[in-house]
């Protein structure tokens, strides 16, 4: 056996040995997330988001600016100061491996229609597909809870929440009305 | 084998995935033919039976619960003070039969550690290797004079959710206007640290809007209690001179045909009383001589949540003694650890070192929520908060802000229901 040889199966153990923590890492942390979020992420309730399936660098990123204050929430800042980097990695890791699983939910069929329109003059450029796309590690829109997205959105558009959102949110939420915002959301909580 | 670029590594994360101990299922081990017997189907209990299945299909899971049906206590104060039902608090249990798992409702009558069985009423004795004791608390009868469990029939304790919550209920909707309602809090330890000043808060939304003229009075032996600043807040915002609390101040002796209440300072009429006593292990805890005598607690090692003073018995929930706050999420976060340590000991695996959380909200009224979050990192066989993490709402925060709260109290609730029951 040559030395690179040797030293490549080396690292090949050694990167499986890792990637193995890191799994039970993930799934042991990610279970921690289970009493508010759901089982693997699949929350039943309806205005806490579902966050198996979501792409693993949106969830990297949003914990880190959770952490950070960058990202306004009430609760997620004081829970994402308790991990590191490694261990927020494992958990993205333990998330965005689960099955998406849309809500069920009822949906008003005028708010519908209002919002696709407005989904295609303000949001598609970002989140296509009429939010099912995950390109550029885009949060997948399509099937979250309308309750969740609600909220979201009112928040980035309510000059009073002191922490910032993501820039470009802010600024597109900014001149849409409370009724704008509902039927954006169950236009995305009605697409699969 | 080498790895190649980004993609290979994620692949073999994928399939690192498969192995990993925790829920991922594997073929037949000494896991799959274990036998592990939980005891109590609470926050706790119903999480650890639930993980087990999930972790092992193969395994016989055993449930052993004294009630049909489960009752919540997280959220009863909103039953107390008449903003929901008991249905919103009660749940069966035959999604967890559906899994595979088996539930017997019955009593433990006995558990001998040393031959590892566990005997119920009906007279059957039952085998495990593992056993899983999630008891919740008892009360320390006795500690205030006149108060027992026939006194709890007019003083109510109200804090083992069911009958006791339906009492309590109906004597807060049955007072006269103008009525002194006290709450006697219990000393630390005890279950659901802000839960008494949850229920003021909720008892006082109430009266605020069905009977304006009554008063709430909290007697405390404590001198400070659980999201104190957010709730002293609250209560000038929105009970200012409905409610008041005594700190420091310990109810001696209750006189429950009279619903007085004497403390050392002083002799207090109530209208309606609800008296918290001081709590300890459940009793299945006792029968199983897990209980450090001189706390009334089980010390447990935390890297598992073994017993420290029986091996193969594993205590999770209200009955550990723990510097986590005894809720259903901390019942929650421990049942998980407890089950990847047992099967990762009947595997003959590797511990992966826990992290463990608790999440509690409360509700001061229907939309006004607050909320405190704790991350806890096991040092050196210590569990300890991580530095800079976790507290308390923010004070002087805007009523969005505790609206939102008051919206996820709810979808709190939701979720972790479902990931029991559901």
């Amino acid at each position: 056996m040559t030395h690179s040889m040797v030293k490549s199966l080396l690292l090949a153990v050694s990167l499986t040995l890792s990637a193995t923590a890191s799994a039970d890492l993930g799934s042991m942390l990610g279970n921690t997330c289970a009493g508010c979020h759901g089982l693997n992420g699949a929350s039943a309730g309806e205005t806490m988001p579902i966050i198996s399936g979501l792409p693993r660098d949106f969830i990297f990123m949003a914990m880190k600016e959770y952490r950070e204050g960058t990202r306004g929430s009430t609760i997620m800042g004081r829970i994402a100061k308790g991990y590191n980097d490694q261990q927020i990695a494992a958990m993205a890791d333990f998330f965005a491996r689960q099955k998406r699983t849309p809500a069920t939910q009822k949906f008003d069929l005028a708010a519908l229609k209002r919002g696709e329109k407005l989904h295609i003059k303000r949001c598609e450029a970002c989140h296509r597909d009429n939010g099912t796309s995950m390109a550029l590690d885009m949060q997948p829109l399509a099937g979250q809870w309308a309750g969740y997205l609600n909220i979201y959105m009112g928040t980035c558009r309510d000059p009073k929440w002191k922490s910032r959102h993501p820039d470009a949110m802010t600024v597109i939420c900014s001149d849409l009305d409370a009724e704008d915002v509902a039927a954006l959301a169950q236009f995305y909580a009605s697409q699969k | 084998m080498t790895i190649a670029n980004r993609r290979d590594f994620l692949r073999l994360l994928g399939s690192a995935s498969l192995v990993a101990w925790g829920i991922a299922p594997r073929r037949a081990s000494a896991a799959a033919k274990a036998k592990v017997i939980v005891i109590g189907g609470g926050y706790g209990g119903a999480i650890a039976a639930r993980y087990l299945k999930m972790g092992e299909p193969e395994m016989e899971v055993t449930l052993i619960e004294r009630n049909k049906r489960y009752v919540s206590c997280p959220m009863s104060n909103e039953v107390v003070g008449g903003e929901a039902s008991m249905d919103f608090l009660t749940f069966g249990y035959d999604k967890l039969e559906r899994q595979g798992i088996k539930v017997i409702f019955d009593t433990v009558e006995a558990i001998d550690p040393q031959a590892r069985t566990v005997r119920i009423k009906s007279g059957k004795t039952l085998n495990y290797d593992s056993c899983v004791l999630s008891p919740g608390v008892d009360f320390e009868w006795g500690d205030i004079e006149g108060y027992d469990e026939a006194a709890a029939q007019i003083m109510p304790h109200a804090w083992k959710a069911g009958p006791q919550t339906v009492l309590l209920a109906k004597q807060i909707q049955d007072m006269k206007d103008g009525g002194t309602f006290i709450i006697c809090a219990p000393d630390d330890p005890f279950r659901c640290p802000p839960g008494p000043y949850e229920r003021a808060s909720l008892v006082a939304h109430y009266f605020k809007r069905h009977k304006p003229k009554s008063k709430i009075i909290i007697l405390d032996n404590k001198t400070k209690f659980s999201k104190e600043g957010l709730f002293k807040q609250g209560w000038k915002q929105h009970y200012e001179g409905i409610i008041t609390w005594h700190g420091g101040d310990a109810v001696k002796r209750v006189e429950p045909k009279t619903r007085k209440v004497f403390t050392e300072a002083q002799t207090y009429q109530g209208d309606v009383v609800n008296v918290i006593p001081n709590q300890l292990a459940g009793k299945i805890a006792h029968l199983a001589g897990v209980v450090d005598k001189s706390t009334g607690w089980c010390p447990v090692d935390f890297a598992t949540f073994e017993s420290r003073l029986q091996k193969n018995i594993y205590v999770i929930g209200d009955a550990t003694e723990s510097p986590m706050p005894k809720s259903g999420y901390s019942a929650n976060s421990q049942a998980k650890i407890c089950v990847s340590a047992i099967l990762a000991r009947l595997r003959n695996e590797p511990l992966t070192e826990p992290a463990l959380t608790n999440t509690c909200y409360s509700l001061i009224t229907p939309d006004h929520g607050i909320s405190v979050a704790h991350i806890f990192e096991l040092k050196n066989g210590k569990l300890s908060l991580v530095p800079g993490s976790g507290g308390v709402s923010p004070m002087d925060a805007t009523p969005e802000f505790r609206r939102l709260e008051s919206i996820y109290a709810h979808s709190w609730y939701k979720n972790i229901t479902t990931e029991m029951f559901g």
